[in-house]
């Protein structure tokens, strides 16, 4: 079998006002897993889209298999065999799975007509391999967002491309999934592919990957190996500090208050009798897989989902919202966790993503925008998140990932909105290690600040270090209770799979 | 980051192509039907031909109704959404108004308030087809304008209705300057008002909100529901406003002609070259103010030069294709990178 490689020289990239990549040169090679590591806005992303030739260098030169090669658009590089999972999903919603897997390049019978049977079984073999509980015939938009994004990944593992990048592709799964997918990364590796892997997780670079180049601020900083490296070094080269140990630094809160939450035997069409009591300064962590009805729990008390049954008790009173606005005037917030469908209008600025909520405390008699009081308030987020960009007016779509996870952290916490109690759904998915010890502390700060904070997250060190209480839930059922002291991943997970 | 020059920032302004074209268009306009060519003295091309008291004001009037539709065609373009029944709209309403004002003895005024009322209702209907049923707008709309287009001829069985003289038309045709109709203003100030709103209120930020992303505005507590009957609603109401202007200058209610007329398909094409996006959550009115100048200065242009009128049609319809296009393929680079993000 012939060598594969994929080698960057020299290259570099500049958006208006921000210098996204300079000087980058490294050479990932076949049947090796090469990790990218960097902060949020170090360039990951976008030297992936330079090597699948969604955008052009301004410098340097691409090889794949030392020779050089130039792209225009992602087709070409399809083509050239290299397959990009990006992580934001580029699914057809309306459209079966089979459908997805092999858009642009179905199966046809000898009179030019799509062949199904060939399609469905041919699905059906990717799926067996992959081991998921789906059906070729299944409608994507149906599914929940772990195997949606299983479904992307399937796609580029269809084409069989010697050359895989991974864009944060473990960002919605759980660990089900990500046993999965490693089990496929490992396959991928021994047939002698080249593995292009960028995470924000330690642990799985660890587990999954050989080298690690570290970015920083758009330019090369080393190359480490995981088999002589540790995490300490790790961060040290990314972050350029040391952070320590996060979650035994974190200043928390101690005392609570008053009980602000009551959920008395709630259900929706999704979770059944639901027992929550939250005090003010009381962080409760929400800890599941996938589809348990975390999700769920947070939509009813936001008044999206229609509640059933039971009551919802906020402050000692009984409350029916019937949309999220009522919710937000009656104190509670949502971060929710699909921020690209749910959470930002991509096509508008930083300011204006921020301000949404609080908009009509904004304003001039009730109707002016007070422009110069929402500026203020986005760059106080602008601060407290340490958002990477040149200005708040810029637009959402060209911040990366992380950044953006972070704009709409500053929506929720923002100091115009009065809120009692903050739900936050997976709130550090895409951000860098460095960084989410800065939101865990800020976390506690609103804690400390008397909010009584709901937590989800798929991490379960997470929810299990950060969260006063936990509450495991598994198919819209409360499996079981647990205070921090006495919490620790095996007992949470086994509580979470509880029938 | 270097510093761009002024003139290069204007240019990048997505209205600054526009104005260079009207310019140019005007110029020729003005050169070509004042017979500058033909040896009149070159001050004739701001005497005669376009320029001409009569022309000028006729083109001004024509494009009253124009101005109208664009304020509520925009904003629900803006929200992501459309109103295709539009100019049937117009046209039911000067139907309303102008029986009410012939065969009863209510004042102009309180005609006017009536109409307005019904277009109220009709704002509503589509609404609630669009936000009730969740038809999607372009269905639910081309479907009650077949409906409108239907009671406007069985209102009068096919007839159409004079206006007699009166402080309506009188009103309706005073002139400001001796040259610009009142109407004209009127309209303008719609316009610049519409604007203001858009840029500058909550509500206008709503708007840009809804057609950016619906499900995220609604769960960042803004009303995407309310913001689109609110603009139904203003959209029915500039519709009626746009057809009572019409029948000012022409005198006379008829059940087809604002339909075959079309003006709603010339806003359409108007508001996408002004740069409003068709898929929602960008643009502004002033782009279509210039764009309905350029389509109407254009098809001026094309009479003056004696060409088809079939092909004036036809040349409207290629612009509103091609606008449509660099529209749709901006709009998909846009789209294709934004799903590329991560
Ligand atoms: N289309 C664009 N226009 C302008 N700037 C951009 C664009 N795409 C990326 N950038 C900028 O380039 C820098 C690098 O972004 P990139 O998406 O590559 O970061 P990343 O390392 O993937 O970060 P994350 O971990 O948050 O995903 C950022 O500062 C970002 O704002
Ligand atoms: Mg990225």
């Amino acid at each position: 079998m012939e060598e594969r490689s994929l080698e960057l020289r020299g290259i570099g990239k500049s958006f208006p006002g921000v210098r996204a990549l300079d000087d980058i040169n490294f050479k990932a090679e076949g049947g090796k897993v090469l990790a990218l590591l960097g902060e949020n806005g170090a360039g990951k992303s976008t030297l992936l889209k330079i090597i699948n030739g969604d955008l052009h260098q301004d410098e340097g030169t691409v090889l794949v298999d030392g020779k050089e090669v130039n792209f225009t658009t992602p087709q070409d590089a399809i083509n050239a065999g290299i397959s990009i999972i990006y992580q934001e999903r580029q699914l057809l919603p309306f459209m079966s799975v089979m459908e997805n897997l092999f858009v642009g390049d179905l199966p046809k019978n000898k009179f030019g007509i799509i062949d199904k049977g060939k399609l469905r079984s041919e699905t059906q073999r990717i799926i067996d391999d992959f081991g998921l509980p789906i059906s070729p015939d299944d409608m994507v938009g149906r599914l929940n967002v772990a195997h949606q994004q299983m479904i992307e990944i399937m796609k580029a593992y269809r084409r069989d491309s010697p050359i895989i990048a991974y864009d944060e592709p473990t960002a919605p799964l759980t660990d089900t999934e990500i046993e999965i997918l490693f089990k496929i990364i490992r396959k991928q590796k021994e047939e002698g592919k080249v593995i292009l892997y960028v995470s924000h997780r330690l642990n799985e670079i660890f587990e999954i990957c050989d080298d690690i180049v570290i970015l920083k601020d758009g330019k090369y900083v080393k190359t480490l190996h995981t088999e002589t490296t540790n995490e300490k070094e790790l961060i040290t080269a990314m972050v350029g500090r040391d952070i320590g140990d996060t979650y035994a630094n974190l200043d928390r809160n101690t005392e609570f208050g008053d009980v602000v939450l009551e959920l008395k035997d709630l259900k929706t069409p999704y979770i059944h009798d639901i027992n929550i009591t939250g005090r003010r300064g009381e962080i409760i962590g929400l800890a599941g897989l996938v589809g348990a009805g975390r999700t769920e729990i947070a939509r009813a008390i936001f008044g999206v989902d229609p509640i059933t049954g039971g009551q919802l008790i906020v402050d000692g009173e009984e409350v029916h919202f019937k949309t999220p606005h009522d919710a937000i005037n009656a104190g509670i917030a949502l971060c929710p966790e699909d921020r690209k469908y749910e959470g930002l209008i991509l096509f508008r600025s930083i300011k204006d993503n921020i301000s949404m909520p609080v908009l009509d405390k904004l304003t001039f008699s009730r109707f002016f925008v007070n422009f110069k009081a929402e500026k203020e308030l986005a760059e106080e987020a602008v601060q407290k998140f340490d958002i990477k960009t040149p200005s708040i007016d810029k637009v959402l779509m060209e911040l990366s990932g992380g950044n953006q996870q972070k704009v709409i952290l500053g929506r929720w916490t923002s100091s115009k909105l009065t809120t009692k109690i903050l739900i936050l759904d997976e709130p550090t998915k895409g951000i860098d290690v460095g960084t989410k010890a800065e939101i865990y502390q800020n976390i506690c700060n609103l804690a400390k600040d008397g909010l009584c904070v709901i937590l989800i997250s798929s991490e379960l060190p997470e929810v299990i270090n950060i969260a006063d209480t936990i509450y495991a839930i598994h198919n819209g059922h409360i499996t079981g209770t647990i205070k921090r002291e006495d919490a620790t991943e095996e007992n949470v997970l086994t509580m979470a799979m509880l029938d | 980051m270097q510093k761009k020059s002024t003139f290069k920032r204007l240019m990048q302004n997505q209205a600054a192509p526009l104005v260079l074209i009207l310019i140019v268009l005007l110029i020729v306009t003005m050169i070509l039907s004042s017979g500058v060519t033909q040896g009149a003295p070159v001050s004739a091309m701001f005497t005669q031909g376009f320029m001409s008291r009569t022309n000028l004001r006729n083109f001004l009037y024509s494009i009253v109704i124009q101005m109208f539709m664009a304020c509520g065609i925009g904003m629900l373009l803006i929200s992501g959404n459309i109103d295709l029944s539009v100019a049937t709209q117009a046209s039911l309403s000067v139907m309303i108004f102008a029986w009410l004002h012939q065969n009863t003895p209510l004042p102009w005024i309180v005609c006017i308030l009536i109409t307005v009322g019904v277009a109220i209702c009709m704002g509503c209907l589509s609404t609630f087809l669009v936000v009730k049923l969740q038809f999607p707008a372009f269905i639910a709309t081309i479907g009650m304008s077949s409906i409108y287009r239907g009671l406007c001829s069985v209102m009068t069985n096919g007839y159409n209705i004079t206006i007699s003289d009166g402080p309506y038309l009188r009103t309706g045709r005073l002139m400001v300057g001796g040259v610009v109709p009142l109407l004209f203003i009127i309209a303008l100030a719609f316009i610049i008002v519409f604007q203001f709103i858009l840029s500058r209120t909550n509500f206008g930020r709503s708007v840009f909100m809804t057609g950016g992303n619906r499900a995220a505005a609604r769960l960042a507590g803004m009303n995407p529901n309310r913001v689109i009957l609110i603009l139904f609603i203003i959209s029915s109401i500039m519709a009626a406003f746009g057809g009572m202007a019409w029948v000012a200058n022409i005198g006379t209610a008829s059940p087809t002609s604002i339909i075959q007329d079309a003006p709603d398909m010339s806003v359409i094409s108007a508001s996408i070259l002004g740069g409003i996006s068709f898929m929602g959550g960008a643009g502004n009115l002033i782009g279509s103010l210039i764009a309905i100048l350029l389509l109407n200065v254009l098809e001026n242009m094309m009479n003056v030069l004696g060409i088809n009128p079939y092909w004036i049609v036809f040349a409207q319809g290629a612009l509103l294709t091609l606008a449509l296009a660099i529209n749709f393929v901006s709009e998909q680079r846009a789209r294709r990178k934004l799903l590329m993000r991560n």
